[in-house]
């Protein structure tokens, strides 16, 4: 999922790029690998500001911020109880809790 | 694990079909790549072509228009897998799936489960008529619509059969579409096919 800058054509005329990107966030499960270690340095190179990544198999969700040319500098972890909002959009929140689903 | 095996009274050779149980164990042996874009439709797979701009826009404003009309109705399912059959698992653009708490985290949707598919097509419509059409409507899928970003109509296919759907329509800027199952919720075609299709406007 991501979420971008509203544009009215919804991206009809061309892909989203980096300066229309808010947030990306990946689910992983066996991926989570390839979504931290491929997939981060990409979206982090390319200035994508904050990324998430659910990891179900571990019930948390790690957040990355501060994106630069090595990678998201700064990373925390969210688990169950906590909220998240983009630093973008401080109006959307997430409730971990509804993200990873009941059980 | 046993693979299943089909022969014929023939004795010819055929392909084998692929079983959803064998699709999900070449997933965990890592067979394709992890951004692979591969489905299964009646035991065979089939690479998804990359999507176009019109297709993602497409994407975006029913997943909108489904999310804002539909609230705690059904579950809203993008691009996720269904499984119509025990040899299939395709992703569709868009299904509204009955509502379950736990949004499907126990197992996939079967077609009782699964009240409208939605598929965008540009170049695949006759894929998504011919070969896909058939297996929804096998499955008994109650309705099924195609998104045909070329000529900017919405395909309309109800009363599902063995040999497809019985009953089918065209919809254009202008309809509103509602699915039978589903009578609150409603998609204005024009802001389905999104501002620069003739009619066409951009979702308020």
């Amino acid at each position: 999922m991501a979420l971008l800058v509203l544009r009215d054509d919804f991206y009809a005329s061309g892909k989203p790029g980096p300066a229309d990107t808010l947030l990306v966030v990946e689910v992983a499960n066996s991926t989570l690998a390839f979504d931290r270690d491929r997939k981060g340095p990409m979206y982090a190179k390319a200035g994508i500001p904050e990324y998430w990544i659910v990891d179900v198999a571990h019930d948390v969700v790690p957040v990355y911020t501060d994106p630069g040319p090595d990678g998201y500098r700064s990373a925390s972890t969210a688990r169950a109880g906590d909220t998240l909002a983009p630093g973008l959009l401080p109006e959307v929140t997430f409730a971990v809790t509804d993200i990873l689903g009941p059980g | 694990m046993a693979v299943a095996t089909i022969t014929t009274t023939s004795g010819a050779p055929t392909p084998h079909r692929f079983t959803v149980d064998e699709w999900h164990e070449l997933g965990r042996l890592g067979f394709f790549h992890e951004e692979a874009r591969v489905e299964l439709i009646e035991g065979e797979i089939f690479d998804m072509p990359p999507i176009g701009d019109r297709h993602a826009a497409c994407v975006a404003h029913l997943n909108r228009l489904a999310v804002t009309t539909t609230g705690d109705d059904a579950v809203v399912w993008v691009q996720n897998p269904i499984r119509p059959s025990y040899y299939s698992e395709p992703e569709p653009d868009l299904a509204l799936l009955a509502f379950r708490d736990d949004f499907y985290a126990s197992g996939k949707p079967l077609p009782a489960d699964t009240l409208l598919v939605v598929e965008v097509a540009n170049s695949s419509l006759p894929f998504d008529r011919d070969r896909k059409g058939p297996m929804y409507a096998k499955a008994g899928i109650p309705e099924y619509w195609i998104v045909d970003l070329a000529h900017d109509v919405v395909l309309v296919f109800t009363d599902p059969g063995p040999d497809g759907y019985q009953t089918s329509s065209t919809a254009r800027p202008g309809d509103v579409l509602v699915p039978r199952a589903l009578p609150q919720v409603t998609f204005a075609v024009a802001e389905i096919l999104g501002p620069g299709c003739p009619g066409g406007r951009a979702g308020g």
